[in-house]
């Protein structure tokens, strides 16, 4: 190979690595129209003012997992609109783009956000977070402040004990 | 093992044609890099030629980069990727029989299956002496059970051992990797 294709190849792989460095997480960052389980968690706790949480799974979706003080999407009340000014909007993953517009369409003046990966990132992230036994002081402390948020909305933070055999022998996979 | 091109849900026939894709392209990446001979493998060794460093640290480079930034990309579900649990103790005894059975035969299990298909004799004894080796260990173990699960720490990476991100990981195992990219050819100059 060429010198000046190795040294091309090799600052692509830099600046890539550098700007992964300076992203810090390979999860995707999250959109403007989007809010995370943790912040929403914390607006609920908080008691934010002016908040309203609408489930837009369809009728006869379990309502079992709603979330605290959620409405179904039938229920959701444009005459109620004078006292609330943010509508947090979720699905089982990703909410319909179409639903949000057709919200967007008759309530304009509200702000309409989309929790960020729905009812799965509220049970993972807020009601059963994990952390590892062998975690750093640091993680654990961290972990604390969720496991307390967690135990708020009634969750149950775990601990992985990653060191405790599976009981049965391993095959392996991957080379 | 087959993210990200199947989901776990895919039939087992799904996963094995995928496989075979994958491995017919890893098998010809190793070809035509050179590795499918014992003497290039085995001159890694005595400095005279670094290929295999380059080559395997260049993978592992494109992966990284490639699985970070589709993940962030919102192309690739990282959860789904499968990650190997780390068992310290007995995967540090595997590294080293498998240093030793690399310096042996000059060929490691994905350069023997190319060395063969090539038609290189050495190669079918050192796949035969992989496959007795496998049937012994498989016949002991159920005895060595308790050296095998020892250690254990499940799915384990660097994030987590370190605390950092992983882009920081990222950028660190880069720079690592031009390093020792730069290190290799100036032993390769230096031998020649």
């Amino acid at each position: 190979m060429k010198v000046c294709a190795r040294t091309a190849l090799a600052l692509l792989a830099l600046a890539t690595g550098a700007l992964a460095a300076i992203t810090g997480s390979p999860q995707p960052p999250i959109a403007d129209d989007e809010v995370t389980a943790i912040q929403l968690a914390e607006w609920i706790r908080d008691r934010r003012s002016g908040l309203l949480v609408v489930d837009t799974r369809p009728a006869g979706a379990n309502t079992q997992d709603r979330l605290p003080g959620a409405r179904p999407l039938a229920e959701f009340d444009r005459g109620a609109a004078s006292t609330i000014d943010t509508v947090v909007v979720y699905a089982d993953t990703r909410v319909d783009a179409s639903i949000v517009e057709a919200l967007r369409q008759q309530s304009r003046a509200l702000r309409f956000l989309r929790l960020h990966g729905g009812i799965a990132a509220w049970n993972a992230e807020v009601l059963f977070p994990v952390v590892r036994s062998d975690a750093s002081t640091r993680q654990q402390q961290r972990f604390a402040a969720r496991a307390q948020l967690s135990r708020y909305f009634g969750g149950t933070p775990r601990r992985l004990e990653p060191g405790v055999p599976s009981g049965h022998i391993r095959s392996r996979r991957g080379c | 093992m087959s993210a990200p091109f199947i989901t776990e849900a895919a039939p087992l026939s799904a996963s094995l044609a995928v496989a075979l894709l994958v491995g017919v392209g890893f098998g010809f990446a190793l070809e035509r890099a050179g590795l499918g001979s014992a003497r290039k493998l085995t001159g890694q060794f005595y400095g005279r030629d670094l290929s295999v460093l380059k080559v395997m640290f260049s993978a592992l480079l494109v992966a990284m980069l490639g699985l970070f930034w589709l993940s962030w990309l919102g192309l690739l579900d990282l959860q789904a990727l499968y990650v190997p649990p780390t068992f310290v103790w007995p995967q540090l005894a595997g590294g080293v029989l498998f240093g030793s059975g690399l310096i042996v035969a000059g060929l490691c299990p994905g350069t023997a299956c190319v060395s063969a298909a090539t038609g290189r004799i050495d190669a079918v004894f050192v796949l035969l002496g992989m496959f007795v080796g496998m049937l012994v260990v498989g016949l002991l173990l159920q005895r060595w059970a308790a050296f095998f699960e020892s250690s254990a720490h499940g799915a384990w990476t660097l994030p987590q051992l370190l605390d950092l991100p992983y882009g920081v990981i990222v950028a660190v195992v880069v720079v690592l990797a031009l390093a020792a990219f730069f290190v290799a050819e100036r032993i390769e100059r230096g031998t020649r």
